[in-house]
């Protein structure tokens, strides 16, 4: 079942969605669904409602929610990251009080993975018990805003990524025989341009911002999930800038925090197969949680990331 | 602006009503495009229909069956059952705003499903941008962004299943993946089957936007549609594929024709 909420935070009216389990079960966990950037509460492929519907199908609640001045919610307001951290820290607090929950999870994908840590921060005692992070946004680098079209904005990224990886030469010739490569090069150079002519207050506030979710991540002292595809570029940049020397200490065998990696996954899982693990995977975690009992994993090695080692959830 | 559910308890319909006057003279229904294309556009036309109620103009905007906050999974989304949703929607904002006119206003195949949904009720405005002339085509642009999307975000150098072996499936009577939503066999016969554009335009008044590539066809069934008895407006204006990628560009110069048109139209009725 579903209802139709609307959250106050601050003076802002948030238009959301609450999934409720058709049973009022002993124990009452929520989970509150945190969307990627510039995206609405249901998500790209239906992610986050299709969540949603599994964890009220597992006996278990889930909160999602427009962001202030976006999408469905009320009014028109140019949406920063701070705005979106005060949003995920009312919308937990509704959701705890309103459906009177025993306790409370964060669930996030990409930025919104970088929200529920900077918001399971300032929740302080009221921090979620749990939280599972997919395709965690974690480097500064890797932040983008819509108005350059999600491309990346750094000038060392781009000169790495684009100009040294892969074929010099090979480059060379696309760009002198292949017009849509000629167009594509255009547009990146245009957007790096655009960025650094703009004001760029903004994107730099964004960045300075995601800089601490690292920092806070090696604080956070609840379970911690974190799940990524193993083609999304956003894994390496996780295992080789946020978790130096296993500073979040996944390798440890007492560790609450544990890698899940999905095979031939990309960022936002958009395999229907993939989509499937994922919500199989969420429900296994949340009712786990919910029950007191701690998610069972099985670990295995993995070379994608740098000898961390990989679990999955034990059968 | 309100938010809620409609239709039927099996065939529950979500959406918004944007609506900042007590009485008005034009409002609108807004057809969503299809799948990764309604996400991607979503937040900008949501952000649209708000800048529309300030200027007057109602919109409510609503998601197919088994697509966004309505019921259903994205299996159940068919011609039919969106043909049948968009008249289920224009029917509901009529009851709810009440306008003197009241029409679609459709992007890529929502502009199609809102014709296809407007020669069942008739309108008295529809606005069409970058309608989907040949349905069968864009299918096979959608299969090719599948095998794109293989390739590239899943670092594949040669694909598992080809277009051939998706159309297999699907005549098979399996659903098929697309860009992770369920794509189904109905659908697929429906896209197949194609369908005729009607003779005569289905609104009195018609207002459709065009991009450049787009001019070409778009132009034979315009010329078609201003030779019967209804208004056809037809402009064709330099705006890039805004459906196809993440981010807050809108096309600035279609919304500012369409409502320099909408408040035109509403003088000279």
């Amino acid at each position: 079942m579903t209802n139709l909420v609307t959250v106050r935070s601050g003076e802002w009216p948030l238009s959301g969605v609450v999934h409720t389990p058709r049973f009022r079960p002993k124990r009452r966990v929520g989970v509150v669904l945190l969307h990627e950037n510039f995206n609405t509460k249901f998500g790209t492929h239906r992610i986050f409602y299709q969540l949603g519907e599994a964890l009220a199908d597992n006996g278990l609640y889930a909160l999602r929610y427009d962001n202030r001045g976006t999408c469905d919610s009320p009014r028109i307001h140019p949406l920063t990251f701070l705005d979106r951290v005060e949003d995920a820290c009312a919308a937990s607090k509704f959701f705890m009080n309103n459906y009177e929950l025993d306790s409370m999870l964060f669930w996030g994908l990409c930025m919104g993975a970088a929200v529920a840590v900077h918001a399971s921060e300032q929740l302080g005692p009221e921090r979620p018990r749990g939280m599972m992070l997919c395709s965690i946004l974690a480097d500064p680098l890797d932040a983008s805003l819509p108005q350059f079209g999600y491309a990346q904005v750094n000038l060392s990224r781009f000169i790495e990524q684009r100009l040294f990886r892969g074929g010099v030469w090979q480059r060379t010739v696309r760009f002198v025989t292949d017009r849509t490569y000629r167009q594509n090069a255009y547009r990146l150079v245009k957007t790096l341009l655009g960025r650094y002519f703009s004001n760029g207050s903004e994107l730099g506030q964004l960045q300075s911002q995601i800089a601490r979710v690292g920092d806070l991540l090696s604080r956070y002292t609840g379970p911690t999930v974190f799940v990524f595809g193993d083609k999304d570029d956003s894994l390496p940049t996780f295992v080789k800038r946020i978790n130096v020397d296993d500073r979040l200490g996944l390798a440890t065998r007492e560790s609450e925090r544990t890698l899940l990696l999905i095979e031939g996954g990309d960022h936002t899982f958009s395999v229907l197969e993939h989509t499937q693990i994922l919500i199989s995977w969420t429900t296994a975690w949340a009712q786990a949680m919910r029950d007191g009992t701690p998610p069972q994993f099985d670990h295995f090695k993995s070379e994608i990331t740098g000898g961390i080692p990989v679990a999955a959830p034990a059968n | 602006m309100q938010v809620c559910y409609f239709g039927t308890d099996s065939h529950r319909l979500y959406g918004v009503i944007h609506n900042d006057v007590d009485s008005t003279q034009t409002a609108l229904v807004l057809c969503p495009p299809f799948a990764e294309e309604m996400v991607a556009t979503y937040a900008r036309f949501a952000t649209w229909s708000k800048q529309l109620a300030e200027q007057g103009i109602p919109v409510l905007r609503f998601h197919p069956y088994g697509t966004g906050e309505s019921g259903g999974t994205s299996a159940d989304f068919t011609l039919e059952s969106a043909i049948h949703d968009a008249c289920t929607a224009l029917e509901f904002a009529r009851e709810q705003i009440a306008p003197v006119r009241l029409g679609y206003f459709g992007v890529r195949l929502g502009a199609t499903i809102a014709v296809l949904a407007a020669l069942h009720h008739p309108v008295d405005l529809l606005v069409m941008w970058s309608p989907i002339i040949n349905i069968r085509q864009y299918m096979r642009e959608l299969f090719r962004a599948q095998l794109t999307n293989q390739m590239v975000h899943h670092g594949l150098t040669r694909v598992g299943r080809n277009t051939q072996d998706m159309i297999l499936d699907l005549e098979h009577g399996q659903s098929i993946d697309l860009l992770g939503y369920e794509f189904s066999p109905q659908l697929y016969r429906e896209m197949a089957a194609g369908w005729e554009w009607p003779e005569e335009a289905p609104a009195k008044h018609t207002l459709w936007l065009a991009r450049t590539t787009e001019e070409k066809p778009a132009s034979v069934l315009v010329d078609r549609w201003q030779a019967s008895r209804s208004r056809v407006d037809f402009t064709v204006l330099p705006e890039p594929a805004f459906w196809e990628e993440y981010t807050s560009v809108f096309p600035g110069s279609f919304a500012a024709t369409t409502l320099g048109w909408l408040k035109q139209s509403a003088e000279t009725r």
